[in-house]
């Protein structure tokens, strides 16, 4: 397996153990006993620091709600989501962004549908958060996922060539 | 060719924006809709370091707002704990108090405008309550600086990609190919 797909894959899988912790806390909540309740309030007590976490903005499994709020959840598995479809695609190596205006339509929606909501002009529900939440992590996989395995891929080559060098001149 | 600038002034800058933000009751509560202060600030720091980046110098790279958003988020989680433990020495109960009048405000205001049911305004109230409760400890000041240790990096990492993907011009800033 080359750099890229060795980095890919541990990326692709980080993101899918965050979705799967998102999951995990309802179920550990409400199946786990006393031993995977603790281990999901640590969870929701993680989840705290990046979401809000209504009861009333939340998915529920089991009675209990996700780790984070329906729109986030949206956000983070369309983002996992991306990740996986990318190589279908477009190549690992290529380092090819979309055009910045994407990430306007990734964040305009999504901002407008809650600040519309917090004013009362609109009144945002389950499907508009889903579906502003989908459209922008899904773009941002796009614009992540190759900044990020490019970076990764510097990283190592600049380390090599480091190695490299410290070698050669013991070698003198 | 010129070397690239130090990358300590914009990540410590950046940083104290990311703690300011995420420290700062009420302003904190922008960190709820998925760490927008924190990826702002990896944002923002990508974009201190590029101003500083003249011609002539070495082009910029991802791995370098890779690094810059690593870097700023950890300043952030020790400046945002640094002004959360200053909070609770001076402000213990009067702090306390006034956040929970201004959230209290803030909630009975949502619940007038009918933009949030009842059950949601009931769950912030509690949440409200139990995080000031929990937090005015030194275990509360401790896990906090612990957790955003592990998330503020993480976020400001993806910040600063989306400051890279935001402010990379061709001219500058060139990919290197990578071998297969």
């Amino acid at each position: 397996m080359n750099l890229s797909k060795r980095i890919y894959t541990a990326f692709v899988l980080s993101a899918g153990l965050w979705c799967v912790a998102i999951v995990a806390a309802p179920v550990l909540y409400a199946l786990g006993g006393a031993g995977g309740r603790t281990f999901a309030e640590a969870l929701y007590l993680g989840f705290s620091r990046i979401c809000h976490q209504l009861d009333g903005r939340s998915l529920h499994l089991f009675g209990a709600k996700f780790g984070v709020c329906v729109r986030c959840t949206s956000i983070y598995f369309s983002f996992f989501l991306g990740l996986l479809l990318y190589p279908f695609f477009r190549s690992l190596d290529s380092g090819s962004i979309p055009n910045v205006r994407w990430l306007l339509v990734a964040v305009f929606p999504m901002a407008a549908d809650a600040a519309l909501n917090d004013l009362g002009i609109h009144r945002s529900d389950e499907l508009t958060r889903v579906v502003t939440g989908s459209v922008a992590g899904f773009i941002f996989a796009l614009f992540i996922l190759p900044l990020f395995l490019e970076a990764l891929k510097q990283l190592f080559i600049r380390r090599n060539l480091q190695g490299d060098s410290r070698y050669a001149g013991q070698a003198q | 060719m010129l070397d690239k600038p130090n990358k300590w002034r914009s990540a410590l800058i950046g940083g104290v924006v990311i703690g300011l933000v995420s420290g700062i009751p009420v302003i904190s509560l922008v960190n709820c809709c998925c760490c927008a202060g924190i990826l702002g600030g990896g944002v923002f720091t990508y974009y201190l370091y590029r101003n500083e980046h003249v011609e002539g110098m070495v082009p910029l790279e991802s791995s370098d707002a890779l690094i810059l958003g690593i870097m700023a988020g950890v300043v952030g989680a020790f400046v945002q704990a640094v002004i959360h433990g200053f909070m609770i020495l001076l402000f213990a109960g009067v702090q306390q108090e006034l956040m929970r009048n201004i959230m209290g405000g803030i909630i009975d205001r949502l619940e007038r405008s009918g933009g949030f049911p009842s059950d949601a305004i009931d769950q912030m109230r509690d949440q409200i309550e139990r995080s000031l409760r929990e937090s005015n400890t030194m275990w509360g000041v401790m896990l906090n600086l612990f957790m955003s240790l592990i998330i503020y990096p993480i976020f400001a990492m993806l910040g600063g990609l989306l400051g890279y993907a935001m402010f990379r011009t061709k001219k500058t800033e060139q990919t290197p190919s990578a071998p297969q």
